[in-house]
């Protein structure tokens, strides 16, 4: 009896997806075989036997209606409305708060003199969407390592190649073993609705995280500047020491996160330049 | 009744398959408030990334579910809740498991389904997730394997494995079941 040489078809079998397998031989078999026969019979009544008892589960109103509010609102709502997780809702009011209140008392003194190593204007990354960005650096660093999505590969070179080819975007992702940062994660998360590309560097020394993202150009991401030269654009902090560096190049927008003071992230930008 | 814009294409392509996403939300979460997250969240984050659409080879529903899948294990990797590491088997040892099948005689091929309903929910929930799903979508969602494989990202060899060995544990489960509790058979073909 060639059963068992076959059984590993059985399921193919009778799924009817043996074609797929593409082997005459155990088709024959199965198709002759009494014993195979009847296993592939209770495979099909056990797939049925599922169906029946899980027909009822269907989406009851209350969620149906739940589901459209929220599309609604993100359809009307401001860039970030993310349900990312209960206990990190706190972050966008508190971040866009921070945001506008630096924008009013903080930028004034402390920014007072052009960041912009050259060439294009320095503009303030607008307050919303410095929140925004941060709030996505903030959800997306709570995953820890599980922000990496488990398909891309650990090797920048490769990342940037997968999630440009995917995104249509000319994806930053640069080795920046030499100035003491190694790859923390990696995936295609956006910023509001702008469709972009999220890597995560772990600085060595402290485990400190910074996010780079490239997402799709977005004058409102850095409104005054321009360029392809990797200089200092626009910078935003907001609560929690966290700033945003933002840039044009082509069609693209890049945007760093992380601490700032002490010129940290100034630094990492004129080092990813 | 909320309605999204008439002529929306997110309402005619997308949400008439809320009720195939509910489905698996419930069966993979097994808690109905933290499965209403799931497919709040995976139609929130549908519509962010719709208007670039991938899988279109595959059509919207496998999509839906790809995004529902992702959601559910990063929720499960913030909750902490890692799934255990699976015992993937290869299919040279598919042979080897043959003989010790609790199918056939006295197995579960000739069991009446009918009288086990609520036995199979719950066999079907004590799977981890990773052959649970699998599972799922193969019979209520009637997916071919390349299309499992894209919901789950993984190989077509693997969702066959998985596929294997999550019927090898119902009818482990059943089994037992109909042993202990004289669940009426069909007769002898």
């Amino acid at each position: 009896m060639n059963c068992d040489r076959y059984r590993q078809f059985i399921d193919a079998f009778a799924s009817g997806e043996l074609d797929a397998v593409n082997d005459p031989d155990a088709l024959q078999h199965l198709n002759t075989c009494e014993r195979c026969a009847a296993e592939a019979s209770g495979i099909r009544q056990l797939k049925q036997s599922l169906n029946r008892v899980f027909a009822d589960e269907g989406a009851p109103v209350a969620l149906r209606e739940r589901v459209r509010n929220a599309i609604r609102s993100d359809r009307e709502a401001a860039p970030v409305t993310i349900p990312i997780q209960r206990r990190y809702r706190w972050v966008v009011p508190l971040g866009m708060a921070a945001a506008v209140a630096f924008v009013s008392l903080i930028y004034p003194i402390v920014f007072d003199q052009p960041r912009n190593s050259g060439g294009g204007g320095s503009g303030l990354v607008d307050a919303r969407w410095a929140s925004a960005v941060v709030s996505r650096h903030d959800g997306c660093v709570a995953m820890g390592r599980a922000h990496h999505r488990a398909t891309l590969s650990q090797d920048v070179r490769q990342i940037r190649a997968a999630l440009s080819k995917e995104l249509r975007l000319d994806v930053l992702a640069p080795d920046l073993a030499d100035a003491g940062f190694r790859l923390h994660s990696a995936d295609a998360c956006g910023i509001g609705r702008i469709p972009g590309a999220h890597i995560v560097y772990e600085r060595i020394s402290d485990g400190l995280l910074f996010s780079l993202f490239s997402v799709q150009r977005a004058g409102r991401l850095a409104p005054d500047s321009d360029g392809g030269s990797p200089r200092v654009h626009s910078i935003s902090q907001t609560a929690g020491g966290l700033g945003v560096i933002a840039w044009h190049k082509a069609a693209t927008t890049y945007l760093l996160c992380g601490k700032s003071g002490s010129n940290e992230l100034e630094t990492l930008a004129q080092t990813i330049g | 009744m909320t309605t999204l814009p008439t002529g929306d294409p997110f309402e005619e392509h997308v949400l008439p398959h809320l009720d195939s996403v509910c489905r698996m939300a419930r069966r993979l979460a097994r808690d109905e408030s933290e499965a209403d997250d799931l497919v709040q969240e995976t139609f929130v984050r549908a519509f962010r990334a719709f208007p670039r659409f991938e899988m279109r080879e595959y059509g919207v529903r496998p999509w839906l579910l790809r995004i529902l899948h992702n959601a559910f294990y990063t929720h499960r990797a913030k909750t902490k809740r890692q799934p255990a590491v699976l015992d993937e088997i290869d299919f040279d040892r598919f042979a080897a498991e043959g003989d010790q099948s609790p199918e056939g005689p006295g197995g579960i091929d000739n069991i009446e389904w009918n009288a086990i309903d609520e036995e199979l929910k719950r066999a079907v929930d004590s799977l981890q997730p990773e052959y649970r799903v699998v599972l799922l979508l193969w019979s209520f969602e009637e997916m071919s394997y390349k299309e499992i494989a894209e919901v789950c990202g993984c190989a077509v060899g693997t969702v066959m494995s998985r596929l294997y060995r999550a019927r090898r544990l119902l009818a482990e489960k059943l089994s037992d079941y109909a042993k202990t509790e004289n669940v009426p058979r069909k007769p002898d073909r």
